[in-house]
């Protein structure tokens, strides 16, 4: 499983949505890019902004790979505290 | 002709005089070093007679120049021991300079110990009253007195009961448009050494005062253009954009996902509890308790960027102004409190009594370390604030000295300061550059000195890699960059806005140019901030500081922070290379 924690309006896609608690999507894909990853949540690359993998800002995360056990963060456009 | 104000409290005269050469191409930061440098000695007591406050606006401060409301409050820091520059939003830095004065110097001290006084400034001139009802009470209070007596509108700076006990946390308090008691100069003890004068509060009052005479105002208004639409056109800094939308407070999921959010005293990066305390938390509290709360909410009038806020009660009545990143961040994640009422509590505390909320939430967490309270008890906290330091009781007294003395008075090791000043919200050991310029600004630990998050963690300006130890260059350019801004009295978040739009980067240098008439461009700013630098550098080395105090805590080389489980590994050699100069 790969932990998906969504900030913003990407909150709406988790188990459990809502800003009090963390908003975590499960991926049951043992291995894939970021932008798989996604994919699977039907998030298109247009919706993030910033993206973290294992707590690390990666500029060109999409392309990726990602294992099961690792962590992504995924920020929304109007949260681009990250200038890219 | 601008002018500077002298105040002696000694024999309580208040003289205007001319502006010296020297002096003449200053303003904020850059006024108060120099002033600093040229008539403090570098050896005084902070608190005693020979120490001087300095206030400053910037350069374009009071003129038509966007987010340009800064003051600044300098002189030598009685928390630190360094030279201090601290600036803040609020009312008070149009006002000043809109009456002309470049700068107020406060020196002296009365006769009488404990025997406080106002100063009320105008354009008549200056003249003091007995501050009298006053003394010790909180900062709310007596921007609500001030206004009933002198009227709406005017400007005040003032200090709470902390000040007026000389605890080395207390704050410079200046009101905001509300005229709440919420923007502070609150780094490095400086509302200590204005109590130490005798000064309960400044009132400034600009009703017919001359303005801000500006050299060359076509050219003036050229530049202010194209800083202007670097700002509204950035996504940091536009309508809607982060800061605008979620606060300051938008960066605490951001540092908590890149696992830099200082946590329980600097023992993790990640805090449980953030989404509950985060920027999107209070967006969403202060939309469903409707009332006076607000967001993009402007600390000074002319601000475009507005990442303020009003944070309401349940009821959508008044509860506190502003719940920013820091203050959030130190008297909540720090000292494991993950709930927005109680750190509003907090941080109102804070406002009202006159601590700076950094300091204060690295002292109770480090006070939490030593046992004196469980993390997470945000009732003792609060006590702590509301009754031992405003009721000045020795606990209170330690407590309002900042996190090294209470480390020293609870035998903590894991005490997060630098040169006496507390860390704010980012880790060293994840954001290495940041802890660099903990580590080498002339001010003790303090991110604004040089904000290597912009490339660290926000890609603002340039990337950078946070885990790379090699900053030196990094932190060393901002710092320089940083003490340019600090003069001129822009707001250091139009920096996110001119580190990536060239425009908006060269309005900045030309706007300071047209008020002053000189030719300055965007290459003047690293030698105009760089000689500051040198002179704050100069002071620190008279005063007793060598390269052996431009050092991070011991416990951040040897303890590995979870999650990522590094340490701080910025050689010496790379420290002591940031002002080889």
């Amino acid at each position: 499983m790969i932990e998906v924690h969504l900030y913003g309006r990407l909150r709406r896609l988790a188990a459990q949505p809502g800003v009090w608690r963390p908003s975590i999507a499960w991926v049951a894909l043992p291995e894939g890019t970021v932008a798989q990853v996604i994919e699977v949540l039907g998030i298109g690359p247009g919706d993030v902004s910033n993206i973290f993998v294992n707590g690390c800002y990666d500029q060109a995360a999409l392309g990726r790979t990602v294992r099961s056990g690792d962590r992504i963060g995924l920020f929304p456009p109007e949260m681009r505290m990250l200038y890219v | 002709m601008s002018k500077l104000l002298r105040v002696n409290m000694t024999d309580l005269k208040a003289a205007f005089e001319e502006v010296p050469e020297p002096y003449r191409l200053w303003g904020g930061r850059g006024f108060t070093s120099m002033l600093t440098s040229g008539e403090v000695p570098p050896n005084c007591h902070p608190l005693g007679p020979n120490n001087k406050l300095t206030i400053a606006p910037g350069i374009v401060s009071g003129t038509a120049a966007p987010t340009s409301g800064r003051t600044s409050f300098g002189g030598k820091s009685p928390l630190t021991g360094t030279i201090k520059e601290t600036n803040v939003g609020g009312l008070s830095s149009q006002k000043i300079a809109r009456l002309g004065i470049k700068g107020i110097i406060i020196e002296g001290q009365p006769a009488e110990a404990g025997k406080f006084w106002l100063l009320r400034i105008n354009k008549d001139g200056a003249e003091f009253l007995p501050a009298t009802d006053l003394v010790g009470k909180g900062m709310y209070e007596v921007c609500r007195t001030l206004w009933e007596r002198h009227g709406k509108g005017v400007a005040i700076i003032g200090i709470g009961p902390a000040g007026e006990y000389r605890l080395t946390n207390a704050g410079i308090c200046v009101n905001d448009p509300e005229n709440s008691a919420g923007r502070y100069a609150g780094r490095g003890g400086m509302g200590a050494v204005m109590g130490s004068k005798g000064l309960k509060a400044i009132i400034v009052d600009d009703t017919g005062g001359p303005g801000v005479e500006i050299a060359e105002k076509e050219h003036f208004r050229t530049a202010i253009k194209k800083l202007t639409e670097a700002s509204l056109k950035h996504d940091v800094t536009k309508k809607e954009g982060a800061l605008n939308t979620y606060g300051t407070n938008v960066l605490a999921n951001i540092m908590n996902e890149a696992g830099g959010y200082p946590t329980r005293n600097f023992s993790g990066g990640r805090f449980e509890l953030t989404g509950q305390i985060s920027g999107e938390a209070v967006a969403e509290l202060v939309k469903k308790r409707g009332g006076v709360g607000t967001t993009g909410h402007p600390c000074h009038p002319g601000c475009i960027i507005q990442c303020s806020n009003i944070f309401p009660y349940p009821d959508g009545k008044f509860h506190t102004s502003v719940l920013e990143y820091e203050s959030v961040w130190a008297l909540g994640a720090n000292c494991g409190i993950g709930n927005l009422d109680d750190i509003a509590d907090l941080v109102w505390a804070c406002n009202d009594v006159g601590l700076d909320t950094i300091e204060a939430g690295a002292t109770i967490a480090v006070a939490m370390e030593g046992g004196l309270l469980e993390f997470g008890d945000a009732q003792g906290a609060k006590k702590l604030i509301h009754e031992d330091v405003r009721g000045g009781t020795p606990l209170g007294r330690i407590i309002g000295c900042g996190a090294e003395l209470t480390g020293r008075a609870f035998g903590v090791v894991r005490v997060p300061t630098v040169k006496g000043q507390a860390m704010p919200a980012y880790e060293p050991r994840v954001v290495k550059g940041i802890g660099v310029t903990y580590a080498t600004t002339t001010m003790g630990a303090d991110h604004t000195s040089g904000y290597t998050i912009a490339p660290e963690i926000l890609s603002v300006g340039g990337k950078a890699d946070p885990f790379n130890p090699q900053k030196a260059e990094l932190s060393r350019s901002f710092q320089a960059a940083t003490a340019f801004i600090d003069t001129s009295g822009y707001c250091l978040f139009d920096a996110f806005a001119v580190l990536d739009i060239p425009e908006g980067l060269a309005g900045m240098v030309e706007s300071c140019a047209a008020v002053l008439g000189t030719k300055w461009t965007v290459d003047d700013i690293g030698r105009i901030g760089t000689e500051v630098l040198k002179v704050e550098r100069a002071f620190n080395a008279a005063a007793g500081f060598t390269k052996a105090h431009d050092r991070l805590p011991e416990f951040m080389k040897y303890e590995p922070l979870p999650p990522h489980n590094t340490v701080f590994d910025v050689p010496d050699e790379d420290l002591d290379k940031v002002h080889a100069y």
